[in-house]
């Protein structure tokens, strides 16, 4: 007689038990929340204006060699990235056809950026520079041989 | 074409530096002993229009854009060890001025474009030029540009072959030689067209108003 109340509260127990069961299959699947962050955006570009668009970056954080974030820009040439610690951040952009960009973003202890480090930017004054350079080099050494055969026939 | 730095393995770039080494002291030893103080001159006039043409950008399709290389111009004007070594020179300034290239991977972009570059122009226009000078030197050049390119993309290319993370990521330039070879090589079959035609102009005029010996 008492057995059936027993059943009863069995079969209870064996749905609960499938309920949690499926609870877990949950973890299969993927969550999502939306939170607003201030990110670090690098915007890209080619030497006449236009975005290198969809090229792939590896963003690698302070002392490590595993990639923090890797993808690609977006349709407008750009990376945005949300540093969890400060320190030297390193943003690798490489290009199909071998040109890139690594960029040292110092990170500060309230995780904005306080310093960034690329390459030296081409401008005309740089390009005069390196002109100015390859002419004085080539006077120098035409000084320092004039005085060498000077020295050997005085 | 030059590789920047970042994105090549140190095994690669420090045995590149192993063999420009000797080539580059070999090249000092061949300039300071054939050189004379005329001469000097006109070397340093024509590496710095070299390094002034690579700084000269042409829009690719695609988005990117290209530059001449310049060292065809040194090449067929001075031989091709002081080439490599002008050439190396303009490397250098070009990646601490301009950011273009790099000084870790300076020895493979020296030998690349500056060492193979010269040599098989220099080696096409020996062998040309008494057919028709102007034509070999057009060739010389457009062939040395897209040498020197094939290599660049190789030496890209091998780059995922060097090392990868725990997740699987190339450490360094992720593309592989089926993609560089098209997308490095393409274009400088175009660009090496130019840079031959205004090689050759500019070596018409230096030679017309070449001072006697």
């Amino acid at each position: 007689m008492f057995c059936r109340p027993f059943k009863t509260s069995c079969r209870l127990l064996a749905a609960l038990v499938l309920v949690a069961a499926s609870s877990v299959a949950f973890g299969h699947s993927m969550d999502h929340d939306i939170a607003t962050a201030e990110a670090q955006v690098l915007s890209l570009s080619h030497p006449f204006g236009q975005q290198p668009v969809f090229v792939p970056y590896q963003i690698f954080a302070p002392d490590s060699e595993v990639a923090f974030q890797n993808g690609r820009t977006d349709a407008l040439g750009r990376i945005s990235f949300l540093p969890d610690r400060p320190g030297r951040w390193r943003v690798v952009v490489t290009t199909e056809d071998g040109h890139g960009l690594e960029v040292r973003v110092r990170v500060d202890e309230a995780l904005a950026v306080a310093e960034i480090e690329g390459p030296a930017r081409g401008s005309l004054v740089n390009i005069l520079a390196g002109v100015g350079y390859l002419l004085g080099l080539a006077g120098l050494l035409i000084l320092w041989r004039k005085r060498k055969k000077d020295d050997a026939h005085p | 074409m030059h590789i920047p730095d970042g994105l090549i393995a140190p095994q690669v770039y420090l045995a590149a530096y192993a063999v420009a080494a000797p080539a580059w002291a070999y090249a000092v030893r061949k300039v300071a002993r054939e050189f004379d103080d005329a001469m000097i001159p006109r070397l340093a006039v024509l590496t710095a229009l070299a390094f002034v043409l690579t700084t000269v950008m042409v829009p690719l399709p695609g988005g990117t854009s290209g530059h001449l290389v310049g060292v065809g111009l040194l090449a067929l004007a001075f031989g091709i060890w002081p080439a490599f070594l002008a050439y190396s020179l303009v490397l250098v300034l070009q990646s601490l001025l301009l950011g273009a290239g790099g000084i870790t991977v300076l020895a493979i972009n020296a030998l690349a474009m500056g060492l193979t570059g010269a040599a098989v122009t220099v080696g096409v226009f020996r062998l040309l030029a008494k057919v028709h000078r102007p034509a070999a030197a057009v060739f010389g050049v457009w062939l040395g540009v897209v040498v020197a390119a094939t290599l660049v993309a190789l030496v890209l290319g091998i780059q995922p072959l060097m090392g990868s993370d725990a997740g699987g990521q190339p450490l360094f330039f992720p593309f592989g030689p089926a993609v560089t070879l098209p997308v490095v090589v393409g274009p400088h079959l175009i660009i090496g067209l130019g840079e031959g035609l205004l090689t050759w102009m500019v070596l018409s005029v230096v030679e017309r108003r070449r001072v006697p010996a």
